[in-house]
């Protein structure tokens, strides 16, 4: 303890740099997420987009408890901030609310408090991907949501999704058999249903969105929506 | 022959193992990231708020290095675990790659070799010195007066800075402070093995493979074999540890490498721990202030000629 710790010129440097890398990184982070204005559909629980960016740990902790393999971490894309943290992806199941994210969490990124606790997101119809927006005939969606009256058909037999009822568990997603009804189209969405997040510019839009406005818009957030500073 | 070294890949490599097969098996036992203390001070200057909940662990970790010293660093860390299995036979430690004498202990050494030359051939016993040590030959003492002109290793030795990772981490907290995001989190080697592993768990849960199943580990070659001084001179982790480390050198009766002075035969000539200590701490003359960088690896211990070193 008698020799006073000092700092090689090298070690200056390296550290130096490496501050110079974490500080571009931020800016080059914090300009990324300002100007693409992303929002994912995340696990129950999260706050906001911001809030759960600013609280994650990445741990993995979510995407371990989920029973159904929905919680699943961001991969590396042009918004790098969000890479590994959690959101839900409808590939082999649906979200039941069992809590699980939420109980594991250990930095409150996911809370029993959010409104998303309970309603993870909401439930958009693709037109020209949807089967019964075209042709009629398809009811899937409506048959299974378990949420009396969320999926209505109108007399045309078309899906709407009531928004002040639907709870994005993901189940019409999950079962939408569009993909395996209609002819492989790259230019169309997969399913006719997806679900999004709440604060993103798709759920502001009122009622069936074409598949150029509704990739244009999910991941992007609402004006009004996003607790941004 | 290195049995501590594999036995420390052995040991990190079950922790990776377990915790990507509790994966599956949907334990949420969380990555090592849960405890990490510079994740507990990123997410505070971030987010504006403490994250208590990850308090307990972060304080099982900063007690658990305070009481054994930095063990996490050449026992569990997945970098040291990196760096054992892709880092060739030389030891790696806190600040690069050792087991070769520094310039320093060269001169010194060179030294003595023109002065003891006539009396090597004589020489009536050789200790064995393992690999990565440029003089093999014992030297004949008693006589001579080169140990003396020895500088004392831990003199020369290059130490765990906790200057420079201090500006590091303090650089980090303000500007994730202003970004509102943990931004080491995409830096930290230990969170990029995590990530490269729950990239690949993504994969065969989506079927969609992403970019960072190749940007991770070019970052992580880049960071631990490009970056050599990355534990010693950039970790924020390191900064914790060290500041445990300081606190502990105080209390003697902490567990610490001690070497039993009558067997040591380090004034004859023998560097075993020196050489193979991926620290280059001499055990042999290193007082508490030298031993804050020992990371308990057990290689000194290990190889000791002697077995002169108890810990």
């Amino acid at each position: 303890m008698e020799q006073m710790t000092s700092i090689s010129r090298r070690q200056f440097c390296i550290a130096g740099g490496a501050a110079a890398v974490l500080i571009g990184t931020g800016a080059l982070g914090g300009a990324m997420r300002a100007d693409a204005q992303t929002v994912y559909l995340r696990p129950p629980g999260a706050e906001s987009e911001a809030a759960l960016l600013s609280k994650c740990t990445r741990c993995q902790r979510c995407v371990q408890a989920c029973p159904y393999d929905l919680v699943q971490p961001r991969s590396l894309g042009i918004d790098f901030p969000t890479v590994g943290t959690p959101e839900l992806i409808y590939k082999n199941g649906y979200c039941d609310f069992c809590m699980k994210c939420i109980e594991v969490c250990p930095t409150g990124a996911l809370t029993m408090e959010a409104p998303s606790a309970t309603n993870v997101g909401v439930a958009k119809v693709v037109s020209d991907a949807c089967v019964a927006w075209e042709w009629n005939g398809c009811t899937i969606c409506a048959d299974e949501c378990p949420i009396e009256g969320a999926i209505t058909l109108d007399e045309r037999g078309r899906p709407h999704v009531d928004p002040n009822l639907c709870d994005g568990c993901g189940l019409c997603e999950l079962k939408c058999p569009a993909p395996s009804l209609r002819a492989y189209n790259a230019g169309v969405a997969e399913k006719g249903i997806y679900v999004v997040s709440r604060q993103s510019e798709a759920a502001a839009l009122p009622g069936a969105l074409t598949t150029e406005a509704f990739e244009a818009t999910r991941s992007r957030l609402a004006k009004e929506g996003g607790n941004r500073e | 022959m290195n049995k501590m070294r594999y036995l420390r890949i052995g040991i990190a490599s079950v922790v990776l193992i377990v915790i990507f097969a509790l994966t599956f098996a949907h334990v949420p036992i969380g990555t090592l990231c849960a405890l990490c203390p510079v994740g507990f001070a990123d997410i505070w200057a971030a987010s504006g708020s403490a994250p208590l909940n990850l308090l307990p662990g972060v304080l099982i970790v900063l007690g658990v290095v305070f009481v054994l010293g930095r063990v996490f660093c050449s026992w569990i860390c997945p970098t040291s675990w990196l760096r054992n299995i892709f880092g060739g036979k030389k030891p790696h430690g806190l600040t690069g790659q050792t087991g070769e004498m520094s310039n320093a202990q060269k001169a010194a050494q060179a030294a003595e070799e023109n002065e003891a030359a006539p009396q090597t051939e004589a020489a009536p016993e050789s200790i064995p010195v393992k690999e990565g040590a440029q003089e093999g030959e014992a030297k004949t003492c008693g006589s001579c007066t080169a140990c003396s002109t020895i500088s004392n290793p831990n003199s020369v030795r290059e130490r765990n800075n906790i200057l420079a990772q201090g500006i590091v981490l303090a650089v980090l907290l303000i500007i994730s402070f202003i970004v509102h995001f943990p931004v080491f989190c995409l830096f930290c080697p230990i969170g990029l093995v995590f990530g490269t592993m729950f990239a690949i768990s993504r994969t065969f849960v989506t079927w969609q493979p992403g970019w960072e199943l190749i940007v991770f580990p070019v970052m992580l070659v880049l960071e631990l074999f490009v970056l050599r001084k990355w534990c010693s001179a950039i970790c924020p982790l390191g900064f914790f540890f060290g500041l445990m480390a300081k606190a502990r050198s105080r209390i003697k009766a902490l567990p610490r490498v001690r070497v039993d002075q009558g067997s040591c035969i380090h004034k004859e000539g023998c560097e075993v721990c020196t050489t193979v200590c991926p620290e280059d701490i001499c055990a042999a003359t290193s007082d508490a202030h030298d031993q804050e960088d020992c990371t308990l690896c057990g290689d000194c211990w290990e190889h000791c000629p002697t077995r002169s070193i108890k810990l």
